[in-house]
């Protein structure tokens, strides 16, 4: 792979509800080793956008490729086998499990042991056991969560609960790790360690898309940004340009609001 | 001296030894008692197989007694006179009558059940909560109306009249239910039957013990806490509910098994819906999920409304005959799922951090801030 | 006249007038048991649209809807029994009217006391638990009817003249008629009451959008008390003509129905209360033309009683190929 291979591309991405046409001609590009934003006002269509990528909803019309390859998730499973990860705008974790449980099911698609190893507890299932405690618990380190390795989730903090997400995902072993809105809810001291593990996550290796709507946490953590308004692409760039676009201005703050320059 | 302070090691082998000797305590008040508790200990592995159903991978099966019928009546049909009866044809093969072993019957009865649980499970996977149950119900139903009625135009199950001289469980050419004496002592068939299903059900509970701390059971239980995050993370959420239902079905069929040896009679109304809607309160009542609740919920189950007829002697000369031990249990079981549901809903017996779930502060001011 | 004793010829005459007596023969078998089926239809639409309705509104199946037909039986019953003994110049038609009065009211208050005790402390809580404690409230309510009334089967004494009457080579009970007359009645009135009164504006509202609802005024609480109400008032109807129309009242016989009612309000798309009178009818027409026909088809193997089954593989059937129901829109699948 190249290095000016994207690791996502979409292009004319269409999703429409009965009448109403959610995502229209929707272009994406996402380069290995950024942080890329999704941003928009509300309704633009960005979760939508998001579940396409992540296999839950089916879309209309679009091409789609990731990692140079043409990628067709037939299911949410088929999704996290090609390499892509995902957590939930409303949290949504395995409650009644602990916090190492929640880890582990997250390296459930890179372990084997079925029923049989289950039952009989032979060699070859204890030490995969063994060695999936071990992963999970260096995942759980790596978002600093290692004291609660034994909590039942329900009873972890907002932010905790959040970081704990993320170590699910990130335990899948993903190329590109999808973060909806995972500052939501947050304090600012909370955003702070948030936005300090993005940038972990991304020095290790791993591609972030994020929603968000702190304009702040964006700007400072992204190096690219896509815009959606109305369904719409209007615009995609590095932070300080689309700041500066009329287009984008105007999505935010209403029609009128940019003196038109034409 | 008090019980719960003591070294959890020692409060285990106490209990291991009234296990042990329960039956012969209770055969002091006769063999009535040990038959209760022959019956419950079948009831403990039908409610851990429906564990894995309901109480892993969260899918509420009303019609779990198919599988216990399942195997029931194949073992009937495989060590009964039954079959020779109705095709005398294959009387000629077997001149000393159809004695299927019953280490032959249970695996086979395992798988058949197995089997049949992926197939009754298949129909039912996208379905959410209450359509699940009611498809589950529907199929416990329509079995029961087959075995019900399949004596024509071949007579294979006998129909409402049931099969009876059912071979009994025989060990070492021994059979259970015939006294035996050893070490100078007289061991009546109950007592026997006692220990012979103690033993499977330790086996059991280790088994589904293990399944619960495994790659699957943590599978099982994301799909029973979140389906769709469970998705998200990859899981083949279709092939694990099947693995489930089979899993569950085949500890039904064993318990089946069981039951028609040791009852030597089997008729359709023991596999009617109510007795799916005991097992299901059992798990519930229990705690949902968490094994020493389950077998706790199917002891007090199983034992409790057969205890109460004996105690309820003089309740009954008020009530006239109205008042039985099914009626008992009925009203125990109706009572259970309401009061359990509404003050208790994680069971009498559930994990540990479970009970905390309700009041824990942080997860409710979670809770607040999503909205 | 023997064969052989006919002349050889078979002309196209004879040949249609057998084929003609086989046709009458199978239209008259067709005709009765779409007439049958339209009554049967009837009672499952009753019934159904009391499980729409509170499906509709709180999202919940009322598993316990089936022990309400039953309770409107039996209050019937003992209400006709009291009336037979203490005061036996009371004209039947009067006892049965005025049973049927009380017991509508019985398992309206029942129904709505369920709802306050059983459902309502559990709105928030998982989905599994309301259905849990449905079923323990089915199954109390059977048992307390077994304790009260022990599980006899008693028979009730039909107020209605039990001559057929014959429609062409058809037949037709007054029982069955009243059936059919009463059902569209209702259906009449339950139409009037949720498209031209404000209740039915509220609780059409409510199960649109309980939270835009309360905040328009609604008092989302009582809208569902009255729709339990209402479901149960067509229940209790639906049991005690049931009771007149089979002779025959115990404690157990609300299981089946319910069941089937309920078959009926996912066939014709839950939530949905003309699909619910649609599936009733379509179920019922299945029943019994299925049965009808069920020993024909299988060459005797299969006798009447599957037809039980019918319900069950046509629900089954329906939430695995078309869970939306005939009229309703998707529901039944994952949320």
């Amino acid at each position: 792979m190249t290095l000016l291979q994207p690791l996502l591309k979409v292009t004319g991405v269409g999703k429409h509800f009965g009448g109403l046409h959610a995502l229209k001609g929707v272009d994406l590009t996402i380069q290995e080793g950024s942080i890329h934003g999704l941003i928009g006002p509300n309704g633009a269509g960005k979760t939508t956008l998001f579940n396409v990528i992540t296999g839950l909803y089916r879309a209309d019309e679009g091409e789609f490729f990731f990692e140079g390859r043409p990628y067709e998730p037939s299911s949410v499973a088929d999704v996290v086998k090609s390499g892509i990860a995902r957590t939930f705008q409303n949290i949504r974790l395995f409650k009644n499990m602990t916090v190492l449980d929640n880890v582990k099911v997250g390296l459930h698609t890179q372990t084997h042991s079925g029923v049989w190893g289950a039952l009989t507890q032979n060699r070859a299932n204890r030490k995969e056991e063994a060695n999936t405690v071990l992963h999970a618990k260096a995942w759980l380190e790596f978002v600093g969560l290692g004291e609660h390795e034994h909590e039942p989730a329900h009873s972890l903090s907002y932010g905790d609960q959040r970081r704990l997400e993320i170590a699910r995902a990130l335990a899948t072993n993903p190329k590109l790790l999808a973060l909806d809105e995972p500052a939501a809810g947050m304090n600012a001291s909370e955003k702070l360690t948030l936005k300090t593990l993005i940038s972990k996550i991304k020095t290790s290796g791993v591609t972030v898309l994020l929603i968000e709507h702190d304009v702040k946490l964006v700007m400072g953590l992204c190096s690219s940004l896509s815009v959606l308004d109305e369904g719409r692409l209007i615009c995609e760039g590095n932070p300080k340009d689309v700041q500066a676009n009329p287009k984008v201005i105007e999505a935010y703050l209403g029609v009128g609001s940019v003196p038109h320059v034409e | 001296m008090n019980l719960s302070q003591m070294n959890p090691r020692i409060q285990k082998i106490l209990f291991a030894l009234l296990v042990l000797c329960m039956p012969l305590l209770l055969l002091n008040f006769g063999n009535a008692w040990v038959r209760i508790l022959d019956m419950a200990l079948i009831y403990v592995l039908l409610a851990l197989g429906l564990n894995i159903v309901v109480g892993f991978a969260g899918l509420l099966d009303l019609g779990y007694v198919a599988f216990f019928a399942l195997g029931a009546y194949l073992y009937a049909l495989l060590a009964s006179p039954q079959l020779l009866d109705t095709f005398p044809q294959l009387a000629l093969y077997f001149e000393n009558g159809l004695h299927t072993p019953w280490w032959v019957v249970m695996p086979l009865a395992a798988l058949i059940a197995a089997l049949m649980g992926a197939l009754l499970g298949a129909p039912t996977l996208k379905l959410r909560g209450d359509y699940l149950a009611i498809v589950t119900l529907g199929f416990g139903e329509i079995i029961r109306v087959f075995v019900n009625n399949m004596d024509q135009p071949l007579n294979i199950t006998n129909g409402p009249k049931g099969l009876g001289s059912i071979d009994p469980i025989v060990l070492f050419g021994h059979p259970l239910s015939k006294k035996i004496e050893l070490f100078g002592v007289t061991w009546p068939g109950v007592v026997q039957y006692y220990y012979f299903f103690l033993l499977l059900v330790v086996i059991f509970v280790m088994l589904c013990s293990r399944l619960e701390d495994s790659r699957i059971g943590r599978a099982w239980m994301a799909i029973r806490e979140d389906e769709i995050a469970a998705q998200a993370m990859g899981l083949g959420t279709r092939n694990l509910k099947l693995l489930a239902f089979a899993l569950g079905a085949s500890i039904g069929g064993v318990g089946g098994c069981l039951f028609a040896a040791f009852q030597t009679f089997i008729s359709p109304e023991s596999f009617g819906l109510m007795e799916s809607v005991m097992i299901v309160a059992m798990v519930v009542l229990g705690g949902i999920g968490h094994l020493p609740g389950v077998i706790l919920g199917a002891v007090l189950l199983a034992s409790l409304p057969e205890a109460l007829r004996f105690v309820a002697a003089p309740l009954q000369s008020i009530l006239g005959e109205r008042v039985d031990a099914s009626i008992l249990r009925q009203l125990l079981i109706a009572l259970t799922m309401i009061l359990v549901m509404l003050v208790r809903p994680q069971g009498l017996w559930p994990k540990s951090f479970q009970l905390s779930r309700q009041n824990s502060p942080k997860s409710k001011s979670a809770e607040e801030a999503q909205s | 006249m023997p064969r052989s004793a006919r002349a050889p010829k078979r002309g196209l005459a004879n040949e249609s007038r057998e084929d003609q007596k086989q046709k009458d023969v199978l239209m008259d078998v067709l005709g009765q048991q779409l007439i049958n089926g339209l009554v049967m239809g009837s009672l499952y639409a009753l019934v159904a649209l009391g499980y729409t309705m509170v499906y509709g509104i709180i999202n919940l199946i009322n598993f316990a809807h089936g022990e309400v037909l039953m309770v409107g039986a039996i209050t019937s019953w003992s209400v006709m029994e009291f009336f037979a003994e203490y005061t036996p110049a009371m004209p039947l038609w009067v006892a049965f009217l005025i049973s049927m009065v009380l017991a509508a009211l019985v398992c309206a208050l029942i129904n709505v006391a369920i709802e306050k005790l059983a459902y309502r402390p559990l709105r928030n809580a998982p989905k599994l638990a309301p259905l849990i404690t449905a079923i323990g409230v089915s199954i109390f309510l059977q048992t307390l009817v077994m304790i009260i009334f022990k599980p006899t089967y008693k028979s009730y004494h039909n107020p209605l003249p039990s001559d057929p009457l014959n429609l062409g080579p058809w037949v037709i009970t007054p029982t069955q008629i009243t059936i059919l007359v009463v059902t569209a009645l209702l259906l009449v009135a339950l139409n009037l009451l949720v498209n031209h009164t404000a209740l039915g504006r509220a609780m059409r509202a409510t199960s649109e959008n309980p939270a835009m609802a309360s905040l328009m005024g609604v008092k989302v609480d009582r809208i569902i008390s009255w729709t339990f109400a209402i479901g149960a008032v067509l229940a209790a109807v639906a049991g005690v003509l049931w009771a007149a129309n089979f002779g025959t009242v115990h404690h157990a016989m609300g299981f089946m129905p319910g069941l089937k009612a309920f078959t009926a309000a996912v066939l014709g798309g839950i939530g949905n209360l003309p699909g619910a009178v649609l599936g009733g009818l379509c179920l019922g027409l299945i029943e019994s033309i299925g049965s009808g026909y069920l020993g024909a088809l299988s060459g005797g193997v299969l006798g009447s009683q599957y037809s039980d089954i019918f319900a069950f593989g046509v629900l089954i059937v329906m939430l695995t190929l078309r869970p939306a129901g005939l009229l309703g829109e998707r529901v039944a699948e994952r949320a």
